[in-house]
């Protein structure tokens, strides 16, 4: 008995051997050793490479000798700020303290060579700080060779006030990535971005020829991305290493700031892109034709038309309508097709596809093999997605996916359910006899009496 | 011909033997997600047991599991991803076997999920706990870590995370 209770609580003796067992048992288990230390040289590297910041990297240096100067042979990413800077630290005090913190940093890192990528979102444009951002464009360019940099100012200026990018940085062999935001740009001389395989801009206007400038400058250029792009009514690609084309609008409001006669329909030439995204706000129309863009394997349409210039809503539906038929018969070629909730602006609603099937319209003929659909709808998609699908006779994966957005209720009263019923059965005899994989992402509701319909 | 023919339907099994002489069936299928072990394969090695003297018991079986689990045949994307973060939550001296043992069979995918794991438990963290984390003795003097830490020293402003987590 009085052993039985001594082993369940040991005595001061016991207990102190039970804590050194315990203690040889983590050691066991934790192993004795620096084990990182332990790994060679290429894996730390690895690992460091791991860390993202400089900052993380460089603290590193003070746990061991080992550990002293590993940090200078890994490339690292300079970031500060983020694009979404917090509203409330946009005091002049703050943003000084901000923009020192910079300086200092880089002023250590101007002896390290291998700074991959320089990325800095400053609050807003500011005169007074043009040395600094000069600075910047400087250290990345010129002093630390980036492969990446970006440089996106977070509040938009009126394009006409932004930071004027500086002329010496038209130049330059190394770099590979640049996104720039929210920046004049207007090269004097010529460009010469020899080694740039990517690049964004946003929020500026530009004319034709700055940026055709531009583009003959960068003659192994991949991708291409216009955030918001004002001014240019004509867009020409004429590299044949240039595959993709990114075209993106914010819903913003600095379309009714800046001048209305800045948002221009584009024009687009470019025969030898695969991959095409247009996304955000259509405020005029985006013109392809499919003999402009007859390379193209990928499409992805996820936007919200709203022409602004038509006053009278009917013929504003009207116009916008017949832009949406267009712009899909001129994606028809397509492999891969992926369609958001392409919406068009009804006062408060945004309507979608199948409405256009239901104002009888007929999803033109699609010989793509893949279809993302990305549908908000739950009753109604379904006569948009079976048009769609049984259009494309070449169909062999179809996935869709419903986000989380809930449905619009008073949509349903563009239809009836008889008529809704009616259309499922004509699209039940439809055959798709390449169809081997559907996928259906994020559905939350029931499938209903709809699911026989494939 | 007709053995050529049989090869596609019929499954291919390799032996992997640990450090400790424990041996693993697996799929070759399988198996060969490790660049080491099928370069072993197409140079014709792996008829008979092959022998992994640096990788023990415990780790082959973890290895295994993710191999099995990143085969292209089974398991959807969702299934994958909560695996890895299941996997990246190993004791730190598991991972660390793991990653030695990736690198040594090379399995690209593995090296980089362990890697990435070390790197989340030393970012954000003070000098001062990560030491304490993966075991580190300093044998700098308190003036030479001063004067390391005085050199840069915004790398150690804003709150950093004493914890061992």
């Amino acid at each position: 008995m009085v052993i039985c209770i001594y082993q369940i609580m040991p005595g001061p003796t016991t207990h102190c051997s039970s804590n050194s067992m315990e203690m040889q048992w983590k050691i066991m288990a934790r192993g004795d050793r620096d084990r990182l230390s332990d790994l060679p040289d290429a894996i730390l590297l690895y690992i460091l490479s791991m860390l993202g910041e400089g900052k993380e990297v460089v603290r590193t240096s003070v746990l061991s000798q080992r550990w002293q100067f590993l940090w200078k042979s890994v490339s690292v990413s300079l970031n500060f700020g983020v694009p979404d800077y917090p509203y409330d630290e946009r005091t002049k005090k703050k943003i000084l303290v901000f923009v020192a913190s910079i300086n200092r940093e880089l002023h250590y890192w101007r002896s390290c060579e291998k700074i991959k990528a320089f990325r800095v979102f400053p609050v807003k444009y500011k005169e007074y700080l043009v040395k600094d951002y000069d600075f910047w464009v400087y250290f990345a360019m010129k002093v630390a060779n980036v492969e990446e940099f970006t440089l996106k100012f977070c509040i938009i200026n009126f394009p006409d006030c932004a930071y004027k990018f500086p002329q010496f940085a038209y130049k330059n062999t190394l770099l590979k990535n640049l996104v720039l935001g929210s920046c004049q740009l207007n090269p004097s001389g010529s460009v010469t971005w020899t080694s740039l395989v990517s690049l964004s801009i946003g929020h500026l206007k530009l004319t034709y020829n700055t940026l055709e400038k531009i583009l003959s400058g960068c003659p192994n250029l991949e991708s291409l991305e216009l955030d918001s792009v004002l001014g240019i009514s004509r867009l020409e690609i004429s590299s044949v290493k240039l595959r993709k084309l990114i075209i993106l609008n914010d819903e913003n409001d600095c379309y009714s700031q800046w001048h209305d006669e800045d948002t221009h329909p584009l024009e687009i030439f470019a025969p030898y892109i695969e991959n095409l995204v247009l996304s955000g706000f259509l405020y005029n129309e985006i013109r392809l034709q499919q003999s402009n863009v007859a390379s193209l394997v990928t499409a992805v349409l996820h936007f919200n038309v709203d022409f602004i210039e038509f006053e009278d809503e009917e013929e504003k539906l009207e116009k916008e309508f017949r832009y949406l038929k267009e712009l899909l018969l001129s994606v028809g070629h397509v492999e891969n097709l992926e369609l958001g909730p392409l919406c068009i602006e009804l006062g408060q609603t945004a309507i979608m596809l199948p409405i256009l099937e239901l104002r009888g319209w007929r999803s033109p003929p699609s010989g793509c093999k893949f279809l993302k659909l990305n549908a908000t709808l739950k009753h109604l998609d379904f006569a948009g997605i079976c048009s769609f699908v049984q259009s494309s006779s070449d169909l062999e994966t179809l996935v869709i996916d419903w986000n989380n957005h809930k449905p619009i209720d008073r949509l349903l009263s563009y239809t009836k359910e008889v008529e809704q019923s009616r259309r499922f059965e004509a699209h039940k005899n439809c055959s798709l006899l390449h169809l081997k994989v559907i996928k259906i992402i994020n559905f939350h509701g029931k499938l209903s009496g709809n699911d026989l319909v494939l | 011909m007709a053995e050529a023919s049989s090869s596609i339907t019929e499954k291919f099994f390799l032996t992997l033997k640990s450090s400790d002489g424990d041996e693993f069936v697996l799929e070759e299928s399988i198996a060969i997600q490790s660049i080491t072990i099928k370069n072993m394969v197409e140079d014709g090695c792996s008829s008979s047991v092959i022998p992994l003297s640096k990788v023990d018991t415990e780790t082959l079986i973890k290895v295994i599991e993710y191999m099995k689990m990143h085969s292209s045949t089974s398991s959807n994307e969702e299934e994958i991803e909560n695996f890895d973060k299941k996997f990246v939550s190993n004791s730190i001296n598991t991972i660390l076997n793991i990653l030695e043992a990736a690198n040594f069979l090379d399995i690209n995918n593995l090296l980089e999920l362990c890697a990435e794991a070390v790197a989340n438990r030393i970012k954000n963290k003070t000098p001062e706990a990560v030491r304490k984390i993966f075991n580190i003795t300093s044998d700098f003097t308190p003036e030479e870590e001063a004067e390391i830490r005085n050199e840069t020293p915004w790398a150690f402003e804003g709150n950093l995370d004493h914890s061992l987590d």
